[in-house]
């Protein structure tokens, strides 16, 4: 009992090592995974990121520091800088302000004309005072001394948090007042917000977080249930790209952001946020991996238990009924030597062969015939092993004994299935690779609604997020299997437990 | 016979020649990895070391995770491989790893036979153990597993070209364009020739396990 487990809680590590080796794969040929409803833009910015250490994580503060440097010393680089701080937004301001008196007149205008639309977004200052350079300078010197103590973490939490519980402008004015700055609480709000009596939250928030950033993504009146979960996906989406924009990293978050700040992490959190992201056509990857599976597992399901009983069986038959096909001297009848050669044949000719030949010319689609196809796959390898495996044990002193006493070839090879089903049962666990590829070739030869499909279509568009799921899925599906395949095993054969156990230290 | 139909099987028969130019390389390449990485892996996890047998079944679980079809069709698609390399080199590698488990669990079966426990008792070195007495006995499956490889390179070659991801020119490729066109000579030549491959390399493998158990028991 402890063995399976220790096997169990081992599946653990062995997700998150064999989740990097397959976000190394996957990526190397794809590129960098990206919520692709989000365009090409996020997949560039992902580009940027390392994929699974970021020694240096930017945040708000080196952004809004940069931007402002290069703002104030003015210059061809001077342009795109304004358009960074207008974006950093609210967010920008505790990190830029209190530079201000730090700058040289002339830079300290022009960084005071920059943040121009910011204020603009915030409903603050007239256009007087905005407008001319030395005034604006004036306003936003006053406005930090007045309003600095809103850019904190608790109060950002409290005005967004009443917000929510009571909408009127003027708890909105007070939320938009704080502009980017407001964004991790209006997210993990947006969050929190779930099912159709959470949808006026939900709409309040998307409309807020679509004044703040500029998005087009905020729920209206008449957008439906469907669509609206689409949107919060979406927004979750944006934010795990784009979180480090508007937020500052202190202490062990920032040791976390090493991390977390990488194309790894981003999928990861992603993962972790929104059902495993979302597929290339926008519907989160849990749904339709859920949706999805049910028929690949079906086939799977029966190339293991109708394969497996038809493979044990027709191995033991074939070799307990004769010495081998290919001796031709050996008297034998042939039916006995075509049941031998009819093994070698589903065991030999590839699957979409065998899925064609049986696949119904038009639809309706045949999942009976196809689960036959798929134990005939999988029953065929199994019988070539446990025909050798028995042969094998036919050979040995014991069971000759047991034939010159007088029991037939099959009589002794089913007193030998004990020891000589090892090489079968191990199977289980490691032939799940192969079985999925069948699987997959059998649905498309059958028009099965499997996960073939988006996969195919994931290879095809770089959808990573997929892939990535389907690896996960496998990973546990596999180590299960083998979980039981190691069982049967020493079920099987108490003296590969025994060994086992010795193996361990444990006393006999 | 209609000509054209002749004709048309004539032609195939012809592609399906030229595509073992392709095939056969790739399948004894996948065949060569499998032997030497399964073999190796496999006396390693099963020569007693927790060690190397937790790395096996991690290999094994990474190898499970990571289906060749997926591999390949992603190193085809991503321009990192030519499609026949990238089938021989996955399928070789996995497969490799498949049969490290299955030479692991033979060893332990033989490794709790009673004459490996009176040939470890009368002092045999652990290697000497392996080499004489566990791994010939773990033979037979092994050849199996191999001689099966020839069959999973063949049907994995065709699934890619299924799904337009594999070589066109090799016999899994002309399979699958066959299947996809409903053209029977193209499936029907590749696929024989895909049969006698396999059946070659089983009655090979066979013949080598009779061979081995006949040597063991001391016959000429």
């Amino acid at each position: 009992m402890r063995s399976p487990l220790r096997r169990i809680l081992w599946i653990v590590p062995t997700l998150a090592a064999i989740s990097v080796v397959a976000f190394w794969v996957l990526t190397r040929s794809l590129g960098p995974p990206a919520a692709l409803e989000l365009g090409p833009s996020a997949r560039a910015r992902l580009a940027q990121l390392p994929r699974f250490i970021n020694p240096n994580p930017r945040t708000v503060r080196d952004r809004a520091r940069e931007a402002t440097e290069a703002v104030a010393e003015g210059g061809a680089a001077a342009e795109s800088a304004r358009a960074e701080l207008a974006r950093l937004g609210g967010a920008a301001l505790p990190h830029v302000l209190p530079r201000l008196d730090t700058l040289r007149p002339a830079g300290r205008v022009r960084v005071a004309q920059a943040l121009r639309p910011v204020a603009r977004r915030m409903g603050v200052g007239s256009a007087a005072e905005l407008d001319s350079a030395e005034a604006a300078v004036v306003f936003w010197t006053r406005f930090w001394q007045d309003r600095a103590i809103d850019f904190r973490p608790a109060v950002m939490r409290r005005l967004v948090r009443r917000a929510i519980e009571r909408s009127t402008d003027l708890r909105g004015e007070d939320v938009r007042e704080l502009d980017t700055y407001a964004l991790p609480e209006l997210i993990a709000a947006l969050d929190a917000a779930r099912g159709a009596a959470a949808l006026p939250v939900a709409r309040r928030l998307s409309q807020l977080l679509s004044h703040v950033t500029g998005l087009p993504w905020a729920i209206e009146e008449n957008t439906s249930l469907e669509q609206s979960r689409a949107l919060v996906v979406r927004w979750q989406t944006w934010w795990t790209l784009n979180q480090s924009d508007y937020v500052d990293f202190d202490g062990p978050e920032r040791a976390l952001a090493m991390v977390t700040e990488t194309q790894y992490g981003k999928w990861a959190t992603e993962a972790g946020r929104t059902r495993f992201g979302t597929t290339a056509s926008g519907e989160p990857v849990l749904d339709v991996l859920l949706d999805r599976a049910g028929v690949t597992l079906r086939l799977l399901a029966s190339a293991w238990v109708g394969g497996y009983a038809a493979g044990i069986g027709l191995g033991l038959l074939a070799a307990g009924l004769r010495k081998s096909p290919w001796s031709l001297a050996a008297p034998r009848r042939w039916q006995k030597r075509a049941l031998a050669l009819l093994v070698v044949a589903f065991a030999a000719l590839p699957s979409a062969v065998l899925a064609s030949a049986f696949a119904p010319a038009s639809s309706p689609a045949h999942p009976f015939r196809a689960a036959w196809i798929m134990a005939a796959i999988a029953g065929a390898i199994v019988a070539r092993y446990q025909e050798s495996a028995s042969r094998e044990a036919l050979r040995r002193e014991t069971t000759r004994t047991l034939l010159a006493y007088g029991a037939s070839d099959l009589r002794a090879a089913l007193r030998t299935f004990r020891s000589a089903g090892s090489s079968a049962v191990s199977l289980l666990g490691v032939d799940l690779p192969a079985l999925l590829t069948a699987a997959f070739v059998v649905e498309r030869c059958f028009g099965l609604r499997g996960l073939s499909e988006p996969t195919l279509e994931a290879i095809l568009v770089g959808d990573v997020a997929w892939l990535m799921a389907l690896v996960v899925a496998t990973t546990l599906f596999g180590a299960l299997a083998q979980i039981v395949s190691d069982a049967l095993l020493m079920r099987l054969d108490p003296r590969v437990a025994v060994a086992a156990a010795l193996k361990r230290g444990v006393p006999e | 016979m209609n000509p054209a139909l002749a004709t048309e099987a004539g032609s195939a028969f012809g592609r399906m020649l030229s595509g073992a130019v392709i095939t056969l390389p790739m399948v004894a390449a996948a065949m060569a990895l499998t032997l030497l990485i399964g073999v190796a892996l496999g006396a390693l996890a099963g020569s007693g070391s927790l060690f190397a047998e937790a790395v096996v079944a991690r290999l094994a679980e990474l190898s499970s995770a990571l289906p060749p079809l997926l591999i390949v069709g992603l190193l085809h698609a991503g321009r990192l491989l030519p499609a026949a390399v990238g089938v021989a080199v996955v399928l070789g590698v996995a497969r490799g790893i498949e049969l490290a488990r299955l030479v692991r669990g033979e060893m332990s079966r033989v490794g709790a036979e009673d004459f490996v426990s009176a040939a470890r008792a009368l002092g045999l070195s652990r290697l000497r153990l392996l080499q004489s007495h566990v791994l010939p006995h773990a033979f037979a499956p092994v050849l199996t597993s191999a001689s099966l490889t020839a069959a999973a390179t063949v049907a994995l070659d065709a699934a890619l070209g299924l799904f337009g991801l594999g070589s066109t020119a090799s016999w899994g490729g002309q399979i699958a364009a066959g299947v996809t066109r409903g053209a029977l000579p193209d499936i029907v030549w590749p696929s024989l020739a895909a049969l006698l491959t396999t059946g070659a390399f089983f009655a090979l493998a066979e013949a080598l396990s009779e061979a081995a158990c006949a040597r063991r028991r001391g016959a000429p």
